[in-house]
């Protein structure tokens, strides 16, 4: 679209560096604390880790996410995909206020659990998956990520939403989370309900009962045994869904 | 979680088919008309004949669009893993009143043009892609789209984001899209800014803009003859961006 300038310029063409529109559409970051590494024993006794990816780790974790895009039942191609898209997302700085946790078990990819920040009250997660059978790995993540949202970051509000049923189960009715008014109100996924978690309702009831389905708690103080074990990161040869 | 029933009752469980589920995950769709199939000559002398894209076109829709997911320059890996989560969200039905516009060249997959209605006002674009070069099939298949939600749909609004320069080029500065304030209002995409056009300013000056830069208008009395040509899409043998 052109419009003649209403006054005499000095130059008829102005020229920007890319890194001068990059500002426009790159979100500035809000001041988010780090998820501090963890662990937590699971149901059959090993012990997994659980950190936040490092961006150097996005290329292979695209890569093994990218299998996921095949699997064509419980919608796992729809959550492969939405996932490769947030990881690049996360990798190319199209995502506002991201966190991917990743789940280590002797430095094994067993789960990842991801969200972003709409801004400091409201924590958006995205998705949960998990890459190791039977011990309540959904849970562990989905628990790990939501305290690191209300407990860490200080949100008041937690929205998920869920493509599959399995998820629904787990976290929606499981959990029995309210929702907002739809189609008033619409998650980013794709425009479907928001199910939402309060600070209220996490501190009287989600937290404990999390901890008590998954059957033990998050400990901080993690050994540099357990820290050097999962130092570099290693996805499953194989896609087990 | 659990709490035992405040009330005697005579069945201990209620066992749900999924299909009992999946109202609650699938939105209702609005009752959106169809877009009529048009033609377009570009700038080149071809003609483009843009369609809604079948549903079981959408494999071989999603395996092309893979395939731009590997390139890794002007946010090409960001767009396409998008697109591919989109074109999944659509047939897995994850996505609230999607439409999806696929503009042809002798049957053979020129363009791409994707959005969905967050209601029977605000239209969301999603993404445009050009497959071929030459003839601005990107600015004819935004022109279609954006007629589309304005002028079929009876849209009111039209909500758009960009990853590229060059896409923020072409449509954000090039239109002069307003933006509404950040990060109060952020699309879907990633939590972008919301640039947007409204239908008064589409009247006034977009739409006489975009068609201008497309070089022709659309024609919606398509001859049977370009009709048969375009039946079925092949995506072109080569991803060349």
């Amino acid at each position: 679209m052109r419009l003649e300038p209403p006054c005499k310029v000095t130059r008829d063409k102005l020229t920007f560096d890319v890194a001068e529109i990059e500002p426009l559409l790159q979100a500035f970051p809000l001041d988010m604390e780090p998820w501090p590494e963890a662990m937590i024993t699971l149901k059959d006794g090993r012990v997994l880790y659980i950190r936040e990816a490092k961006i150097e780790e996005a290329p292979v974790l695209l890569s093994y996410v990218k299998k996921m895009l095949d699997v064509d039942h419980d919608f796992y191609d729809i959550v492969g995909a939405r996932v490769y898209a947030e990881i690049l997302g996360w990798y190319r700085k199209r995502l506002k206020d991201p966190f991917t946790l990743i789940g280590l078990i002797d430095g094994q990819l067993a789960g990842l659990g991801n969200g972003r920040m709409f801004s400091k009250d409201i924590a958006v997660s995205l998705h949960t998956m998990t890459f190791s059978r039977g011990v309540r790995m959904g849970w562990v993540m989905y628990y790990a990520k939501t305290y690191y949202a209300l407990e860490i970051l200080g949100a008041s509000e937690w929205w998920s939403t869920f493509e599959s049923y399995n998820g629904w189960r787990m976290a929606g009715v499981e959990m029995a989370q309210p929702q907002y008014p739809w189609p008033t109100m619409q998650h980013e996924l794709g425009g479907s309900p928001i199910y939402y978690v309060s600070k209220n309702y996490w501190n009287k009831v989600i937290k404990q009962y999390l901890r008590t389905m998954i059957g033990s708690d998050l400990i901080f103080d993690v050994p540099e045994e357990v820290k050097q074990k999962n130092r570099t990161l290693i996805v499953p040869s194989d896609v087990t869904v | 979680m659990r709490i035992d029933p405040p009330c005697k009752v005579s069945r201990e469980q209620l066992t749900f088919d999924v299909a009992e589920i999946e109202p609650m995950l699938q939105a209702p769709p609005l009752d959106l008309k169809p877009w009529p199939e048009a033609t377009i000559t570009l700038k080149d002398g071809r003609i483009l004949y843009i369609r809604e894209a079948k549903p079981e076109e959408a494999p071989v829709m999603r395996d092309y669009v893979k395939r731009i997911m590997e390139a890794e320059h002007d946010f090409y890996d960001i767009v396409g893993a998008r697109v591919v989560s989109e074109i999944i969200g659509w047939y897995r039905k994850r996505l609230k009143d999607p439409y999806q516009l696929v503009g042809l060249i002798d049957g053979v997959w020129a363009g791409f043009a994707n959005g969905r209605l967050i209601s029977q006002d605000i239209n969301v674009s999603l993404h445009t892609m050009a497959f071929l070069r030459g003839g601005r099939i990107g600015a004819a298949m935004y022109y279609a789209k954006a007629y589309y939600g304005f002028e079929i749909l009876g849209n009111t609004e039209w909500w758009a984001t960009y990853e590229s320069y060059n896409g923020w080029k072409r449509w954000g500065l090039g239109m002069a899209q307003p933006s509404y304030p950040w990060p109060e209002y952020q699309h879907e995409l990633g939590g972008a800014r919301v640039y947007y056009v409204r239908k008064n300013y589409w009247d006034a000056a977009v739409k006489d803009y975009v068609r201008q830069t497309v070089g022709s208008d659309l024609n919606f009395d398509v001859p049977d003859e370009i009709r048969e040509k375009n039946e079925t899409l092949t995506p072109p043998d080569e991803v060349l961006v």
